[in-house]
């Protein structure tokens, strides 16, 4: 499946900023499910690039002038083989996976719960994460978006002994043609990453494009700025448009 | 006063005066003398303690000359000196701001009776120091490469690669001479047997040197006589090795140097001023510093300098909000980027922590044989590690004579020292080990060796322990010596700077 992808967005402060640094991970990589044809970003200034720690393509953009708004702009065209659900990478050890965060670290009730699926996951890999996922989307307070649902599943998925990273990309729905910032899974089985999405219940398709991979949100989120005590939660997104 | 004839009687008196009150959980004591603290139940596992000057009533033949100049000082000229140390040392604004009381800058109890070593016995220590430092070095080199110890099954991948302590961004760098811990402060203590064990290796921020350079410099001025008739090593020098190390970090040929703190507010803030002073570079908080073009920058008055080298003096996770703990207010934003592109050096690198952790102690002996091949040279304190059901069998049943460590504590906060802990404390700790077996090591109770020190009553024996500070670059770098840290009160094994330790001047003295 080709996925054309234009995706605008402004970040904006409620007050004008002298300095400002962001990290950017809103390009794609190609690997074995996806392949990138062009890819370009728009931005206000030069920004550096360059690999974070997981692999991801990532920019550091620095503004050394007073502004209010950052405007990105990503465009490009990428192939998904809507076959495959899985990934390879070989950047580093599984294992690194099994760490809890301040976002992962499940609460008590859903410890009990991921124990419930202990042996599903351990034996049928991304069948029992599904069946786990689902679980999770039924327990009272679940998380409603894919963020919140990712760390959900993550932080049960490792309680288990079951290395899973965080992935960030597009989701382009089939029938609409909008395309979405979305999270998701991936979980280590049998030398692959075997994608599972938390909101769908089903493993990626042809409409995932992966961005970035990480432990939580905070790797692999698509911008990460600062904010100082005096913009507490005052960078936000104001637009977000995209389109397939 | 007290004389020194009278020392072994002190020291019996010390040893029935058992009644120290301490909050042990909290204070945290380093390690436990099981004689002062004896308990009535509880008959003291190591009879007798090894005191550095005397063996027995008899002075050892390193400390023969000081103790044949202090037999000729009176009473009153001996507390005279002290008094003008403690004057001095508040004059200079040598501090080290407490823990239970951070408003409060705690001048650092200064002891003027030297803690003296002979140099052929530094020598080996220095050996194996050096044996030390080349070991966790390749460890580190290795874990964030090849993983080879991984690998041939030297050391669980989980207790390495699941280590909070371990830093992904580390992974595939290659620093220069293959150094992590560019610094490294190394607490030995001498054990009743008389040999010195390892306590543990800080290889993240190590602080404490300042304390060692303003206690010679208070030496020197104090005792010039002592001076002259003994042939001390020098330690002034520490600066210019610790320049010299931290250029070598570069691949630059002339890189500017910066020390960064995280402000005034932090504990060991005098340090980091004292030593930019003593290097000669700038002394920058994070806010002095940003990321731009790959490139990191002091601003300046005469605008935006580049920096090569950066001595941190700040923890990982505060390093770079973009990177790490996005709360902080105290990192440069993009710093990580900029460094895992190899332009700026970062002192000590990110991810040495891992080195250091105390569920990774109880390797260091099979890590200098799988890197170096050698047999280890400074003795490891026995370990069990209680993510090992038996050796957590083992300890449950033992906890009133062991000490158990939280694996990733440090300052000597959360640890249950046994001898001196009540029934209650004891039983609320295995509590907390039965819930997270995996967080906690225990270790048989050292008896720390004690040194003479000035009390208001006299002379009276206090424990002390040793922190060599190791500096790694192109070479191993160290001053003869390091910090001796005591504990001031009487029986305490509270040796910490953060705690209220104290400190003394450790003299390596040739031809003794």
């Amino acid at each position: 499946m080709k996925l054309h992808i234009s995706h605008r967005s402004v970040y904006h402060y409620p007050e004008r900023v002298r300095h400002s640094t962001q990290c950017l991970r809103l390009t794609p990589q190609s690997s074995r499910r996806q392949r990138v044809l062009s890819w370009q970003l728009g931005l206000p200034a030069r920004a550096s690039s360059g690999r974070d720690p997981y692999g991801n393509c990532q920019h550091v953009l620095t503004l050394d002038y007073p502004h209010q708004d950052i405007t990105v702009l990503a465009t490009g065209v990428v192939e998904v083989d809507e076959a495959l659900a899985d990934d390879v990478d070989d950047e580093l050890a599984p294992l690194v996976f099994l760490r809890q965060t301040t976002r992962t670290a499940p609460s008590a009730a859903r410890l009990a719960l991921a124990q419930r699926h202990a042996e599903a996951v351990r034996q049928h890999g991304r069948h029992g994460a599904l069946s786990l996922a689902q679980a999770l989307a039924e327990q009272p307070g679940a998380a409603k978006d894919s963020v919140g649902a990712s760390h959900a599943l993550l932080g049960c998925l490792r309680a288990l002994a079951q290395p899973a990273r965080y992935v960030s990309g597009y989701l382009s729905l089939a029938d609409g043609g909008e395309v979405a910032h979305h999270n998701w899974v991936e979980l280590w089985r049998d030398g692959v990453w075997a994608s599972v999405d938390p909101m769908s219940l089903a493993p990626a398709g042809g409409g995932h494009v992966k961005l970035a991979v990480g432990m939580d949100e905070l790797d692999a989120c698509p911008i990460r700025g600062l904010r100082r005590p005096s913009m507490e939660d005052m960078l936000r997104q104001a637009q977000h448009s995209a389109q397939q | 006063m007290v004389r020194v004839g009278a020392f072994s009687a002190i020291r019996s008196v010390l040893s029935g005066r058992a009644s120290m009150a301490h909050p042990l959980l909290n204070i945290g004591l380093m390690l436990v003398c099981p004689e002062c603290a004896a308990m009535p139940s509880l008959p003291p596992p190591n009879p007798g303690l090894y005191d550095e000057m005397f063996d027995g009533a008899t002075p050892r033949a390193h400390y023969a000359a000081y103790a044949q100049w202090l037999d000729g000082l009176s009473d009153e000229a001996l507390s005279a000196r002290q008094r003008e140390a403690d004057l001095l040392f508040r004059r200079h604004g040598v501090t080290f701001t407490l823990r239970d009381n951070p408003a409060l800058d705690r001048q650092i109890p200064f002891d003027i009776v030297p803690r003296i070593l002979p140099a052929h016995e530094w020598v080996q220590l220095e050996r194996g120091l050096r044996q030390r430092l080349a070991a966790l070095n390749a460890f580190l080199h290795d874990i964030y490469h090849d993983r080879d110890i991984l690998r041939a099954g030297v050391i669980p991948p989980e207790q390495v690669l699941t280590n909070p302590q371990y830093q992904v961004a580390m992974h595939g760098l290659d620093l220069p001479n293959r150094v992590y811990a560019h610094v490294a402060g190394v607490d030995l203590a001498r054990h009743s047997d008389g040999a010195f064990y390892v306590l543990e290796d800080n290889l993240c921020v190590p602080s404490g040197v300042s304390y060692m350079l303003e206690s010679r410099k208070m030496m020197r001025r104090l005792f010039p006589e002592l001076f002259a008739r003994l042939d001390i090593a020098p330690v002034e020098h520490y600066a210019s090795l610790l320049l010299s190390t931290l250029r070598e970090a570069s691949p630059v040929a002339q890189p500017t140097v910066v020390v960064l703190t995280p402000g005034r507010h932090n504990a060991a803030y005098f340090e980091h001023a004292f030593l930019a002073r003593q290097m000669g570079v700038e002394l920058v908080e994070g806010q002095d510093l940003f990321v731009q073009n790959d490139r990191v920058w002091m601003r300046t008055t005469a605008g935006p300098q580049a920096v090569d080298v950066i001595y941190r003096r700040i923890d990982d996770a505060f390093l770079d909000p973009l990177a790490f703990n996005p709360d902080s207010l105290l990192g440069v934003p993009g710093l990580l980027s900029v460094y895992r592109k190899g332009q700026v050096a970062l002192c000590n690198a990110p991810g040495a922590g891992v080195a250091d952790d105390k569920s990774i102690y109880p390797y260091v002996p099979d890590m200098i044989r799988f890197y170096l091949g050698q047999e280890p040279l400074l003795n490891n304190v026995q370990t069990w590690q209680l993510r090992k059901p038996d050796d957590l069998a083992y300890v449950l049943t033992r906890l009133p004579e062991l000490v158990v460590k939280e694996v990733h504590g440090s300052g000597g906060y959360g640890m249950l020292i046994g001898p001196l802990a009540s029934r209650a404390e004891i039983a609320e700790f295995r509590q907390r080990i039965l819930a997270a077996p995996a967080n906690y090591i225990a270790q048989p109770t050292l008896a720390l060796s004690t040194c003479p020190s000035v009390v208001e009553a006299g002379l009276a024996p206090r424990h002390v322990d040793l922190r060599p500070f190791v500096l790694s670059g192109g070479d191993i770098r160290i001053v003869a010596g390091g910090l001796s840290r005591v504990a001031m009160q009487a029986g305490s094994l509270v040796v910490n700077s953060a705690q209220g330790g104290g400190a003394k001047d450790t003299w390596i003295v040739e031809g003794a």
